[in-house]
Parts: C-alpha cells; sequence; structure tokens
C-alpha cells in the first residue's frame, strides 16, 4: 500500500474523484478502525474534509467518523445546533457535521420536524427550547417565501410585501433571540432557475427573482449582530441553477437540493459556525517562485519572470497576487516563506513594476535556506497568532507535504499546476470567513480613497472627458529595459492595429536598440480605477542631427480611446525639446490591418510630407515654436526613466 | 458491463457493507438500513456510476415497498440502453 499521507494528498488533488484512489483510502482507514487508538486517522481526518466532496464519497465519511467518535472520545467544543427547516435538513444537518469535525468540533445536532420552524420558534414549549442551542440554523428554500406578489400588484405594494416577508423573519429572529439569546444562522433564498418572464424576471417589480432577490437583501439589512444571513444563493449561483435545483429531489425526498449541491451547502454553513467558535484562518503564507510569479527569481532574475500583462501565466499570477491583495486589505495577514537569498526576493518587490503585492503589504517575510516547517513556526511566533491560524500555498507539493507533516495545526490546500486556478483553490476552503468585518479592519488609508473614488464618479459628467477623468488614470513613462523587454517584444510582434510602421524586432534586436545613444525608446505603463493594464504603448524613435524620427509608434487596442496618444506626443515633444532637437518626423505605412491609424499624425497636428515609397506617407512636427500641450486626461504621471 | 455485480459494488459502497450480496428478489427488508435516507442515497450513487438520471416516475416505482432490486434493475439496464 502507498504512504497514507500520499493517498490522503492524491485524494484531495481530485476530491475524491479517482475511484483507485478511493478504494485504497478506505481500505487504510477500515485497518486504522482496527487499531487500538486509530492515531492516524484522528491525525489525518480533517485533511480528508475537503469542499467539493462528492456526496457518496462524503456520506461513507461520514460514517467512519461516527465510528472513529465511537472509538475515540471527543473532547473538543461540542456546541448545540438546533436546525429548523422548511425541508428535509437530516442529510444536510449529518454533512455539516462532517465539515465541523475539520475544526474538531463535534456538535449535538437538533431538527425540527419538516416544516414546523414558526411553531417551534413560537411555542415558548416547543423541544427547541428544551434544547437550548448555542447555534439556530434557520433555512428553507422559494418555496417557504410567504408574501410572494401578484403580477398586477402596484410597485408600492410589492415594496410593502418585501417588507412584510423580511419583517417576518425579523420577527421570529427577535422571538428566538429574546428566549434563547444564541447566534442566529439564517439561510437567505436560492433564485429558482426558472424565468416565467424572461429577462423581465429581473425587471418587473413583481417578478418572482427579483422579489426574492430584493427579501435577500432586506434580510441582510435587517439582520443585527446576533444573526448572519448565509448566503445560499451565491453557493447555487456557483454551482449553477439548474444543477443546483434539482427538482427531483425536492418533490421526491424534499432536498433543498440536488444531493451532489448538499456538501457545497454543508461547508459553507460549517464554515460560519466554524467562524463564530473562533476557527478562522488569520494569516496567508505564500510562497514566491511559482506562487507569486512563474520561474525562479534566483535563476531567472527580474527580466525574466513570468508576471504582468500580456502572458497568459503572467497574467493568471498577477490575478493571484490581487486576490492576496484583497485578503489583506479586508484584514488577513500576508507572509511570505521563500527558498530564497533574502536580498534577491525583496529586490522582486521593490523594483518589479508589475508586482501588486509590494513589501508593505507582508507582515513578515522569511526568505532563507531553512526548512519551509520551522519558517512556519518563526512567522507565527513573530506575529504572535497560533499555528493553527495559517494557511500555506506552495506550488510545490514536496514543500506542501513537509508542512503537512511536521506543521499538522497549518493548513495546506493542494494546488492545481495551473496559477489560474490558484484563486480558487484557496477561496473554496473558506478559511478567512470572519464573523464580522470591523472598520478596524479593513486599511483606513484605502477606504478613504475607495469613497473618493465613489464621490468622483458621482460628479463625472456624461461627457467623454468626464468619463476619463472618473477612471483616474496614472501613466507611468519608461524606456524598454530587461525587466520589461519581453512585453516590448511582443507588442512589438503582434500589435497590427494601432502600429504605425508595424515593424517588428525580435527581443535581441531590442535589447541592442535600447542601449543605442542614438535611439531614443519609451515605454508607457496605464492603469485606473478598475486595475493595471500594464505596459501598453511603446515609441522607438532614432535621434538625426536636428529630428527625432518616430520608427515605430504602437498601442494595444484595450486601451484606445483614452487619451494615450496625445499624452505619449506630449511627453515626446518634451524628450525633443530637452534634447535641442527642431523636429518630429513620423511615417505611416497603410497594412491591411492598420487603417485605423491612418489619419494618426495629422489629428496630431503634424503637417504632410509626402510620400517616399507609394503608400507610405511622411508627417513632420515643427519644434521651432513653443507647443501648447494637448489636453488629455491622465491624472498623474510616474516617470521611471527619462 | 455486467449491470448487476456493477450495482451490488455500488449497493456495498451505499450500505457499507463488503459481504453484501444481492439478486432480483432482495428487498428493503433483506438490507441493514435501507430507509428511505439510503434510498436517496442509493440512486444519487447509482446515477453517478452509471452515469444515468432517472425521471421522477420512475424514482417512485423504485420506492415500491421501500425498495426493490428487481425493478432497480430493470429500470436500471433500460435507462443505461437508453443513455449509453
Amino acid at each position: 500500500m502507498k504512504d497514507a499521507s500520499e493517498l490522503i494528498d492524491q485524494f484531495a488533488n481530485r476530491r475524491g474523484g479517482d475511484p483507485d484512489v478511493w478504494k485504497e483510502l478506505q481500505a487504510w482507514m477500515k485497518a486504522e478502525l482496527q487499531t487500538d487508538d486509530a492515531g492516524a486517522l484522528q491525525a489525518a481526518f480533517p485533511r480528508l474534509v475537503i469542499p467539493g466532496l462528492d456526496y457518496t464519497t462524503a456520506v461513507s465519511l461520514q460514517r467512519t467518523l461516527k465510528r472513529l467518535r465511537a472509538k475515540i472520545k471527543h473532547t473538543g467544543q461540542a456546541p448545540k445546533l438546533a436546525i429548523l427547516g422548511g425541508y428535509t435538513t437530516a442529510p444536510l444537518a449529518g454533512l455539516v457535521e462532517l465539515y465541523l469535525s475539520a475544526g474538531q468540533v463535534a456538535p449535538i445536532v437538533y431538527q425540527s420536524d419538516y416544516g414546523t420552524w414558526r411553531q417551534e420558534v413560537l411555542d415558548p414549549d416547543s423541544e427547541l427550547y428544551r434544547f437550548a442551542p448555542d447555534f439556530l440554523i434557520i433555512t428553507g428554500t422559494w418555496r417557504d417565501a410567504g408574501h410572494v406578489p401578484s403580477l398586477l400588484d402596484s410597485p408600492e405594494l410589492v415594496a410593502e410585501k418585501v417588507q412584510a416577508e423580511v419583517g417576518d423573519w425579523q420577527e421570529l429572529w427577535r422571538i428566538a433571540n429574546e428566549r434563547l439569546g444564541c447566534q442566529i444562522i439564517q439561510c437567505n433564498f436560492a433564485l429558482p432557475p426558472a424565468r416565467p418572464l424572461g429577462n423581465h424576471d429581473a425587471r418587473h417589480a413583481a417578478g418572482f427573482g427579483r422579489y426574492l432577490a430584493r427579501v435577500n437583501d432586506g434580510l441582510q439589512d435587517a439582520a443585527g449582530p446576533n444573526v448572519t444571513v448565509h448566503d445560499v444563493d451565491s453557493l447555487a449561483a456557483n454551482v449553477g441553477r439548474w444543477e443546483w435545483h434539482d427538482e427531483r429531489f425536492y418533490n421526491q425526498a424534499k432536498l433543498p437540493c440536488a444531493p451532489e449541491c448538499l456538501t457545497e451547502y454543508a461547508h459553507s454553513l460549517a464554515s460560519l459556525v466554524l467562524a463564530q467558535l473562533g476557527h478562522s484562518r488569520k494569516c496567508l503564507v505564500l510562497d514566491l517562485d511559482n506562487t507569486l510569479w512563474g520561474g525562479v527569481i534566483g535563476d531567472d532574475g527580474l527580466g525574466g519572470i513570468q508576471l504582468g500583462q500580456g502572458e497568459p501565466e503572467g497574467e493568471a499570477f498577477i490575478a493571484f497576487q490581487r486576490y492576496a491583495r484583497a485578503l489583506r486589505e479586508r484584514g488577513v495577514l500576508l507572509a511570505v516563506c521563500s527558498k530564497n537569498t533574502e536580498s534577491i526576493a525583496k529586490e522582486v518587490f521593490e523594483k518589479h513594476t508589475e508586482m501588486v503585492l509590494r513589501l508593505d503589504d507582508i507582515s513578515c517575510f522569511m526568505a532563507n535556506w531553512d526548512d519551509k516547517a520551522t519558517n512556519m513556526s518563526r512567522i507565527a511566533a513573530q506575529l504572535n497568532i497560533g499555528l493553527n491560524s495559517l494557511v500555506f500555498v506552495d506550488d510545490n507539493p514536496v514543500e506542501r507535504a513537509i508542512v503537512r507533516q511536521l506543521c499538522p495545526e497549518v493548513a495546506v490546500p493542494e494546488m492545481d499546476k495551473d496559477p489560474a486556478n490558484y484563486i480558487r483553490d484557496v477561496d473554496r476552503h473558506r478559511y478567512f470567513q470572519a464573523v464580522s468585518l470591523s472598520p478596524e479592519d479593513l486599511k483606513r488609508t484605502e477606504f478613504y480613497q475607495a469613497s473618493d473614488a465613489r464621490r468622483a464618479l458621482e460628479t463625472s459628467a456624461s461627457d467623454l472627458n468626464g468619463f476619463l477623468k472618473s477612471l483616474e488614470l496614472v501613466a507611468t513613462l519608461d524606456h524598454v529595459q530587461p525587466m520589461n523587454l519581453e512585453r516590448c517584444a511582443q507588442l512589438i510582434n503582434r500589435s497590427n492595429q494601432f502600429n504605425l510602421t508595424t515593424r517588428r524586432y525580435s527581443a535581441a534586436e531590442l535589447s541592442a536598440l535600447s542601449k543605442d545613444p542614438h535611439w531614443f525608446t519609451r515605454t508607457v505603463s496605464l492603469s485606473d480605477r478598475f486595475g493595471d493594464s500594464g505596459l501598453i504603448s511603446v515609441v522607438l524613435a532614432r535621434i538625426e542631427d536636428d529630428s527625432m524620427l518616430i520608427d515605430t509608434w504602437l498601442m494595444s487596442c484595450r486601451v484606445m480611446k483614452r487619451g494615450v496618444e496625445d499624452f505619449v506626443l506630449n511627453d515626446l515633444v518634451r524628450v525633443a525639446t530637452e534634447r535641442g532637437l527642431t523636429r518630429l518626423l513620423g511615417e505611416y505605412r497603410p497594412t491591411e490591418k492598420n487603417g485605423m491609424v491612418s489619419q494618426h499624425y495629422e489629428n496630431l497636428g503634424f503637417e504632410a510630407r509626402g510620400e517616399n515609397e507609394p503608400g507610405v506617407t511622411r508627417w513632420e512636427l515643427s519644434l521651432t515654436a513653443p507647443l501648447t500641450p494637448k489636453p488629455n486626461q491622465i491624472q498623474e504621471v510616474r516617470i521611471v526613466g527619462h | 458491463m455486467d449491470i448487476e455485480v456493477e450495482l451490488q459494488s455500488v449497493f456495498r459502497e451505499v450500505f457499507d457493507a463488503d459481504d453484501l450480496c444481492i439478486d432480483r428478489a432482495t428487498t428493503a427488508t433483506d438490507v441493514e438500513g435501507w430507509d428511505s435516507m439510503a434510498q436517496i442515497n442509493l440512486i444519487v450513487a447509482v446515477e453517478k456510476h452509471f452515469s444515468v438520471k432517472f425521471p421522477a416516475a420512475e424514482l417512485s416505482e423504485m420506492r415500491q415497498g421501500d425498495g426493490n432490486v428487481g425493478i432497480l434493475l430493470d429500470l436500471l439496464s433500460a435507462r443505461v440502453e437508453a443513455t449509453h
């Protein structure tokens, strides 16, 4: 038999999907249950309880858990959970119990009879109050909505019905809270997939989908600190609504969704309970090479790693960094744990222009050549949190295995080989579920930046300039240099539309040219309120006597019509003037694809200077008289290279 | 594919009994734990294993006497043939 730990990794990687692995694992678990203390199974069990298990596997694991608990007395937390449902709650309850075991929590569960939640809450002598739960979970389906409007209702009447619906649930919370004082978890309504009004389902005041969405909104607004609204609707949307609402199982067994979706329902619900019990993780520990960027910084250098716009992999790493940054902004700590020379690793954060994460995002930077398990303990000690608060993300399965083995308290998710799936592989675990998001969790300066952005949007005019202003464009100017060489070469060899001459240069030619004093190179990166577009424009110009000859001028089409051309011209004029040059010379070489820039130089105020080859037009802008800079809406300019 | 043999392996998984043997005459009273909940678990496992989906009417038919291997086998064979 394979090593059990390896087997569990394989299981986690395929989410139990490989029947051979599962069979072997079952055999191992059975053998473990025959031993005196089943210690290895007890220790490994939390690693088996992963999100997205298929239903049959999850039910089987439930049985194993039961046997394990019969063998080893549970000594951890044992909260009392009452589940009141408008449907058959037993399968969900069993799966919630399974997922709570990941946090070493063994709940005592009470379930009301099918569809009797109102009576249970209203009747002071009900079983519910004798049970006296720590958590009261109220859950139904869209069928339990009690104030469904009719299509003939006026919008005002519909609004009243929404209020009445929310009010009904609110009243139940109030009574339960008065009598129990416990935490209430209210599941919201998963919108049904069918839309009899078609697109108007979301438009018409009495459309059922719109009605439920407004009720869900109202529930969130009405919930005080003692009520957590569980967003079941988002689960249904993530899975796909037709798949989630397999009516056959409602008709047959009054299940709220397809059994295969119940595991997701239970995992999400359990994560809320675990958060209340203080089991949420606090810190995301990140490896660097092939986790935050592609390649190995120590070997490939700043210009050689994959990170940034243009390459699918580079974009995937950027997206993952953004996700990590979003976590940090809501109060999750970030740490680095990497086998690297510290100064080399830090240089990427300080100097690579495409890095989203910066050194001040990282609360603890651990780059050295010691083993990662030792470093986990150092990080926990330095941040003054427990090992059980850490989540460790590393693309390398060997590193993951070492940390799992030596620091079993650290959560170590299996990661896909494709960086495009990194976000999913972390997010689906719901590690960082928070009870509440207090303002202290959120970084203040950024909070204020966000309100400024909103204000800007509010005041933005409907004209183009107002729109561009509201984008808050930031341009970064640089030269062609080793770090952006690959991206420049890629733009030069791929851009066809906004490309005045369509001259192609290899990376080597480009590199040589960037060092030649007779050439001037310019790159422009652009970002705005919605994010970073990366390096989007390249100009290559030759200096001859008193002229700047624009050999190549191209731009990525994703930033068309943002005034970047005007901005670049201002920059070229500035540079040429500083160098004492008297004119800019431009050239347009028509191709099948670059028709959009045939008027480019004319629009910028250049004068026609005829053709030197058939079809190839030449243009001149004289610098002898001072020029008024072209107006544009770039709000901020950062100059890296002059 | 011998559907009866494969079905037996699904039964063993669902009812967690390695030595469970079924035949056409097996009913819910013969198998420990074959209640209405186990019936749902069984359907989910069978649908997944054989990549089929039973229409609502067939789900009701299978519930006769709370569970009946003969009926299940007939409906499953027809469904497998229709699907694959």
